[in-house]
């Protein structure tokens, strides 16, 4: 949804794009983690059941309700609802609003008399809040975070087709990417990384830019910011500098990376699949 | 100074006979000018201003006015420089001292009215003198928690503010005093909703709207100002058997679970009394094996509203059948104006999947979709009613889609602006990549916005456009240096400028015909829609960076 949903999006997306950019290994690891885990939506912390009623309350709950609700209570279509999406369910603070749906007495649910005891009520109630108190940030199922299928469904001698077609004027299997296969060892990271141009195991890209005011020699160095009115470079010395701009100014960027990014709209999704499945092959 | 005093003892001598800090419907109902009285500067959300003193030519001569810096919690705020008294902290909530007091930024937009601005974080409201920047009052809402990501602003009525808050209650303050009035629950902070938006207060109507992220039904209310009562609400999808749109559900539970939420304030046309919003994305969001292969009716819509009633006039679907987390949350603008040679009442919007949309807003009748990037590439050709169609291939999958743009989208909830000068619709547009991996295959685990992984993959470029409504292409594309969205919405004006924030720490003005670059001022990252009014003669322009409201006046 929202902004974050828009803002929250982003900012993993660019969390995520700056850890693709530091190059270690660790990096490699905190982009396949970079699912967020955080509990859902900072709601109000139920009160914490013993363990023992939770324990009970799962027997209880595989017995009696997951033949409908499923045993990872995301329902069964037409048969039972996802509880994990149930408002009943997750306002549900100490079986006030489950213990009535348990014992069929919900408007509504009167054929849904499932138990009646009273302590068994309170704990399939127990055992249910227990599992959605595992519901991850923007409403992720509990565990959608360790779910990591094999991306892998390309096929490698298209891509080296590929690769050899359209890469290797800039990129050589024996040359820079030797051993990509090997060095990163998630295809996930890999293929972000063949993606986004970024190189692991070097230094970012330097963005550097050129500043020619009439009459003066030429600034260059670092870029550090560049606008409509203002330019400013880090210079070799490692000083500032910076350039209030004139239409008379002529002020020309090198972003190493741009030419990469360019490419962007040029791939399929199957040129994609089928480049990486090529480049995990180069070990 | 001998201004300041006179409103001041004006004021008390004359307050309680005229009323004249109240917010009348009248008010509420011109167009923009020396105030700014809701959230898109009046009721047909253009931003446009008709003031002119700022304009091309003394655009440079643009100065500081003031700083203030807001300091969100309960704890009562620092002494700066510039701040010559410690505002009363009005406390009030239903959270316990252990929740989180966070602010966060400003991220929503100022109300103005008789020399007091109105300025919010999640939680937080202040009243701001306007000639000066010192805080009046601040007013500290305790949470009991919700996503706390944005607060869009308040409302004004009467003498009244309201707001909303991200555990979802509606707030009601004395606007003089930031006394609370009343507040009231509209949903539950349990379920997953949380609030962001600014209410808009239309006769005597505050609607307020929400958002979740666990496939909980959404909707609009409308409560009452005075009372604080409930009056309506409108459920965004089918919630009972024989509804209307239900046939584009998979069935019943479906259209139940299936979001579309209403986190950002529409536009309203008194001729029609129709209120006029766009709304959030289909839920789950990733995977359509829940939901069917329908439109999903009305989420990723524009709908039109009878503001009294809450009942549905006309919907029209700017991303049918979403996929990609593109709410077409995005502000609706109403235009008076020439169509294929016609005088038409119009209403458009530029929605975060990169399309644009003008529609008769009288009948919802379409009249043209444009796609404002070749980069955008989620969607393969037009559906029979002229809308995108959504293209399966690129959904989430297990060896990744690449999309464009992210589902961060084009834009996403910054206000644009329209300006009658130029006829042209002012919007970012950032062309951004992403690969979306479909990561659990089980529909029934898509929940939210789960199931999927999406990573970054890059900007191939970040613009400010001028949009041609008639041709729906821009005009002018005026690339930004950053490689996000320029700042939190645009303000056109009839000085012909465009205000926004540059998207690499500066506040800029451009000139409205073309984009180039007239004005600049390195305050950072600009995080709302730059605004103006008029006080004393003097217009002012405002815009927030972070916790920090900056004002400039011609020097």
């Amino acid at each position: 949804m929202p902004e974050n949903n828009r803002n929250r999006s982003s900012s993993r997306l660019i969390a995520a794009a700056i850890l693709l950019l530091i190059p270690t290994g660790i990096t490699l690891y905190s982009v396949a983690q970079h699912i967020e885990t955080s509990k859902f939506n900072e709601a109000p912390m139920r009160p914490v059941d013993p363990p023992q009623v939770v324990a009970a309350g799962k027997a209880l709950y595989e017995k009696h309700c997951e033949s409908c609700h499923s045993a990872d209570l995301r329902g069964k279509e037409n048969v039972g609802p996802n509880i994990l999406r149930s408002q009943d369910a997750l306002v549900d603070m100490h079986g006030e609003s489950l213990d009535p749906i348990i014992r069929g007495e919900k408007s509504g649910l009167t054929n849904h008399r499932i138990l009646t005891e009273k302590d068994d009520v309170a704990a399939v109630a127990a055992y249910v809040r227990s599992i959605l108190s595992e519901i991850g940030s923007q409403g992720r199922a509990p565990g959608d975070a360790l779910r990591s299928p094999n991306i892998l469904v390309g096929d490698a001698a298209s891509g080296q087709h590929y690769f050899e077609a359209k890469c290797t004027r800039c990129h050589a299997a024996e040359g820079d990417m030797k051993g990509i296969g090997k060095k990163i060892t998630s295809p996930k990271t890999l293929q972000s990384a063949w993606i986004r141009g970024n190189h692991f195991g070097v230094p970012v890209p330097v963005i550097t830019a050129t500043v020619q005011e009439p009459g003066k020699p030429a600034v260059e160095g670092t870029a550090i910011h560049v606008d409509d009115f203002l330019v400013t470079v880090k210079l070799q010395d490692g000083t500032l500098q910076t350039v209030r701009r004139t239409p008379q100014t002529k002020v020309e960027v090198h972003d190493p990376l741009e030419a990469h990014r360019n490419l962007l709209p040029t791939y399929t999704d199957k040129d994609i699949h089928d480049v990486t499945a090529y480049l995990v092959t180069l070990k | 100074m001998k201004l300041r005093i006179f409103s001041f003892t004006a004021a008390l001598l004359l307050g309680p006979l005229s009323h004249a800090q109240a917010v009348s419907h009248e008010d509420l109902m011109r167009p923009l000018k020396d105030s700014w009285l809701t959230y898109n500067g009046d009721y047909t959300s253009k931003r446009y201003s008709s003031l002119t003193d700022v304009n091309r030519k003394t655009v440079k001569n643009l100065g500081l006015a003031w700083i203030a810096k807001m300091v969100p919690g309960n704890e009562p705020a620092p002494l700066t420089g510039y701040s010559r008294v410690n505002a009363p902290v009005i406390v009030g909530g239903e959270g316990t001292e252990q929740r989180s007091t966070r602010g966060g930024s400003i991220k929503g937009t100022f109300l103005e009215n008789n020399g007091v601005l109105y300025v919010t974080m999640p939680d937080n409201v202040w009243a701001i003198d306007a000639r000066s920047g010192e805080v009046l009052w601040h007013y500290f809402w305790k949470t009991r928690g919700g996503t706390h990501i944005g607060n869009r602003g308040v409302g004004l009525w009467h003498d009244y503010v309201f707001f909303e808050t991200p555990d979802n209650y509606l707030v009601s303050l004395e606007a003089k005093t930031g006394k609370e009035r009343w507040h009231r629950k509209f949903a539950n902070v349990e379920g997953g909703y949380f609030s962001t938006p600014a209410p808009t207060i239309i006769k005597n109507h505050v609607l307020t709207g929400v958002g979740n992220d666990i496939d909980a039904p959404m909707f609009l209310k409308s409560y009452d100002p005075e009372t604080g009562d409930l009056q309506w609400t409108w459920y965004v999808t089918p919630q009972n058997p024989g509804d209307p749109g239900l046939d584009t559900w998979k069935n019943l539970d479906a259209a139940r679970h299936g979001g579309g939420g209403t986190w950002v304030a529409g536009a309203y046309d008194p001729e029609t009394n129709f209120y006029i919003l766009g709304t959030g994305n289909p839920t789950p969001s990733w995977q359509t094996g829940l939901r069917g292969d329908g439109d999903n009716l009305y989420t990723c819509s524009l709908v039109a509203l009878d503001v009294d009633t809450g009942k549905l006039k006309w919907n029209y679907s700017t991303s049918p059948h979403d996929t990609h987390d593109y709410d077409s949350a995005q502000v609706p603008v109403l235009v008076d104006g020439k169509f294929k040679g016609r005088q038409r009442k119009l209403v458009m919007t530029a929605s975060r999947n990169g399309y644009f949309f003008v529609l008769d807003r009288v009948t919802g009748e379409h009249l043209l979709t444009s796609k404002l990037s070749d980069a955008t590439n989620w969607a393969e050709g037009y559906t029979e009613k002229g809308g995108p169609k959504t293209n399966p291939a690129k959904d989430a999958s297990i060896g990744g889609a690449l999309i464009s743009p992210a589902s961060g989208g084009t834009v996403n909830w910054q206000p644009p602006a329209f300006s009658p000068q130029t006829g042209l619709f002012y919007q970012y547009h950032v062309d951004s990549y992403s690969m979306a991996y479909l990561t659990d295959p089980d529909p029934r685990g898509a929940m939210g916005l789960g199931g999927k992984e999406e990573v970054a993959m890059g900007t191939t470029g970040s613009y400010v456009l001028g949009i041609d409504y008639k041709t729906g292409q821009p005009r002018w594309r005026r690339k930004l240096y950053g490689t996000g969205f320029g700042g939190g919405g645009l303000l056109a004006t009839a000085g012909g400028l465009v205000f926004t924030g540059d998207g690499s720490g500066s506040l800029v003005a451009f000139d409205a015909a073309n984009g180039n670059p007239l004005w600049s001022t390195r305050i950072g990252s600009v995080s709302n829609a730059p605004q103006t009014f008029e006080l004393d003669g003097h217009q002012y322009v405002i815009s927030a960076v972070g916790d920090t409201v900056y004002a400039f006046e011609l020097k």
